[in-house]
């Protein structure tokens, strides 16, 4: 039952994540992007996927996504009808399950975020409608293989899960926001075990929508520089597998993180702008570190939401400062969309990733193109590769709509 | 008993804008009419059911987020109004669930990227996202707590009732509004006809306000929302009808089952919004004690939910 769901009896259960999925401009793999995390690599690049030649911008982040599919329990046939998104969706699920290992016969829940889907279907459904209006040819499949939910129910029976499939649809905090409901289901005991996933391919609509709205960077993307003239899109997925600390002992699981805090918030300030001193922003950071017992003075690092728009940048940067207080100058910040551009349903999955690989290895993501970093910002900004004693780190992730949420994840050791 | 209670409920419709013009066209079987839209290329249009213009205009709709809102937003804003009749209480979650989405504006602005990007409207793109509506209804009832948009098969409802009620369980919220919504466009009834030539698109919203307390308002209680039953990735009919039963065994026995979408028209997650309210007053007024709703359905999977009806209130 989805309700009313069995309930831990003695109290909040321990959440870990046992596996790590993950598909990036930066590369195919948790072990490409760790090196490619690690240096601060970019990966930005003229567009290809669709006709910009009319756009103001283009260039962004893309994946260099093989032909070839993770052999898995999907039929060849159905593996087909998954657009780009989906097979990086079906790549990063792969490789969490994977590492994760677990029983198949034990049901998983898989809870995923996304603002496009299986937009580039949609794309080609309009244009064949428009211009084509007689044809029905693949128009069914196209119809189908657009839903988010379709291609998420596809990528769950291809790596085995039997649980429920939910779909987060909170813009650019979709990611955060699957990994935090997947968080609180493990914490309460309404769930054993969950995927939790973020995904999104670029797409011509959502490319030209942020070109419209002059959002994207004519330059380059300099999160947090004070010369900052916009942001970088990029396209990935990321998945995480979650775990009672229980269950992954019990099977003797190499626990990779844990995840001990989550908050969410809603900004009503605008549709596509923040709050000018990040309130929202703010009560997520606090609502995590409320959930995870701990204080500003605690975090070592917070991957910051950090697109490189002038509004987004200057709110996050008063909303850390404000929410660090005395610790303010003690915190390390960058944004990793620094080196892959903005993956927006994907970038609080892929960024909780990369928490996860920094706290593994002990490093710092870098912005290497932030070279003159906003006198609003009251912390540290990490703009060279640095080693670092990592505990607790923090991930950003705030979306049109005013979608706001924060992870906390804690090394294991 | 869960403790989940369903303290108030709204909807908008082909047959107008509040439930109770819902449930009278239903009870009475006096469909709305339908109207037809302009498919481009083609000689003959399509018809479907769409919302009647409001009158007089509501308060709500005077605020500066509503005023370019799609028709999508308005509809989940109508239903979720008329669902928060007191506006009272603590803190206020939001789950917004649909099955197709801001498609209007989506094909709009994708209409314009082909022709001309330099000139695709800025207005236009912030609307085609998912989580605009849901964004809308939070700014407009002034509430900055959690806030989910959910995407999903047409009983996505139904998972977002779940979900609330486990917010509600959890405390995060006090109480909750689940909204779904659906709005026409030409390239959603182009798409339906690929699957059901007779089906007639509509569209609308619907809403329920879930709280941990009874109040004086409540007119049912959640009882169980039952596990999706796949019948993708195939999706015929024997594998739906099949998804379907293992639904209806997973509810609690001696119920009334419905699961009949309504006849007004193919609405997805608003659809099923509309067949249980439905069911509940039909319920009620037949003096039963539960009510169960199967959402068969379009393309993924089955679900359903039982609801234990309180005779002494009123919906």
């Amino acid at each position: 039952m989805l309700f009313p769901r069995a309930q831990s009896t003695t109290g909040p259960r321990r959440v870990v994540v046992t596996g790590c999925g993950m598909v990036t401009p930066v590369g195919l793999g948790v072990a490409a992007n760790t090196e490619g995390f690690r240096t601060g690599q970019t990966a930005f690049c003229p567009v290809t996927s669709f006709d910009v030649s009319r756009q103001r911008v283009r260039t962004a982040a893309q994946v260099d996504l093989p032909d070839a599919l993770p052999v898995t329990a999907l039929a060849p046939r159905q593996a087909h009808r998954l657009d780009r998104a989906g097979r990086m969706l079906l790549w990063a699920a792969h490789e969490a399950t994977q590492e994760a290992n677990w029983d198949e016969q034990v049901p998983a829940t898989f809870i995923v975020g996304t603002t496009g889907g299986g937009m580039s279907l949609g794309e080609i459904y309009f244009r064949t409608a428009r211009h084509e209006p007689l044809a029905c040819r693949q128009q069914p499949t196209r119809t189908i293989g657009y839903q988010a939910y379709r291609q998420t129910a596809l990528v769950a029976q291809s790596c085995g899960l039997r649980g429920p499939v939910n779909v987060i649809a909170n813009a650019c905090a979709s990611g955060a926001n699957a990994i935090g409901h997947a968080w609180e289901l493990v914490r309460a005991g309404r769930a054993e075990r969950v995927l939790a996933a973020g995904y999104d391919a670029l797409s011509q609509l959502i490319f030209a929508g942020f070109d419209s709205l002059q959002a994207l960077s004519p330059t380059h993307c300099r999160p947090f520089d004070a010369r900052r003239d916009g942001l970088a899109l990029g396209e990935g997925a990321a998945a995480l597998t979650l775990e009672t600390l229980e269950s992954a002992q019990a099977r003797d699981a190499t626990i990779l993180a844990e995840i001990t805090g989550y908050g969410a918030a809603t900004d009503l300030h605008h549709l596509t702008q923040p709050h000018p001193q990040g309130d929202a922003a703010v009560a997520t950071m606090t609502e995590a570190c409320r959930c995870a017992g701990l204080m500003p003075g605690d975090i070592d690092y917070v991957n910051a939401h950090g697109t490189g728009t002038p509004l987004n940048d200057s709110a996050e940067a008063s909303a850390i400062t404000r929410w660090a207080g005395a610790d303010a100058a003690k915190v390390a910040v960058s944004s990793t969309k620094a080196g892959i551009g903005h993956l927006l349903g994907a970038a609080g999955a892929v960024e909780a990733a990369v928490c996860v690989l920094a706290l593994r290895g002990q490093w710092l993501p870098p912005m290497l193109a932030t070279q003159t970093p906003d006198s609003a910002c009251g912390f540290r900004i990490i703009t060279q590769p640095e080693s670092a004693r990592l505990t607790n780190v923090m991930t950003n992730s705030f979306g049109f709509g005013g979608a706001n949420a924060t992870l906390i994840l804690r090394r294991w050791a | 008993m869960s403790g989940i209670f369903l303290s108030g409920s709204g909807a908008v419709s082909p047959a107008g804008w509040g439930q109770e013009k819902l449930l009278v066209a239903l009870r009475g079987g006096v469909l709305p009419a339908s109207q037809t839209i302009e498919r481009p290329g083609w000689t003959r249009p399509l018809t479907v059911r769409r919302v009647p213009a409001r009158s007089p205009r509501p308060a709500w709709a005077a605020h500066a987020r509503m005023r370019r809102a799609a028709a999508i937003s308005q509809f989940a804003m109508g239903a979720a109004d008329e669902a928060l009749r007191d506006r009272g209480g603590g803190p206020l979650g939001i789950v917004y669930c649909t099955t197709c989405g801001c498609v209007n504006y989506s094909r709009r602005f994708y209409d314009e990227v082909l022709r001309d990007p330099t000139v695709a409207s800025p207005l236009l793109f912030p609307e085609t996202v998912f989580n605009a509506p849901a964004s809308h209804l939070s700014t407009v009832l002034g509430t900055a707590a959690v806030n989910y948009a959910l995407v999903g098969d047409t009983g996505v409802f139904l998972h977002g009732l779940a979900l609330a009620a486990g917010w509600l369980e959890a405390g995060r919220v006090e109480r909750c509004l689940v909204v779904a919504a659906e709005e026409v466009d030409w390239i959603i009834a182009d798409a339906l006809r690929h699957f059901h030539k007779s089906a007639t698109l509509a569209e609308g919203a619907g809403a329920v306000l879930l709280t941990r307390e009874r109040t004086a308002g409540t007119f049912a209680e959640l009882e169980c929302v039952t596990d999706p039953e796949q019948f993708g990735p195939k999706g015929d009919k024997a594998a739906r009808e099949a998804a379907v039963q293992r639904v209806a065994v997973a509810l609690p026995a001696g119920s009334v089952s419905n699961r009949e979408s309504t006849p007004i028209g193919e609405a997805f997650s608003a659809g099923t919004v509309w067949q249980v309210l439905a069911a509940i007053r039909a319920a009620e007024n037949r003096g039963l004690s539960r009510v169960t709703v199967i959402a068969p359905g379009a393309y993924q999977e089955a679900i359903g939910a039982s609801f234990s009806i309180h005779p002494t209130a009123t919906p």
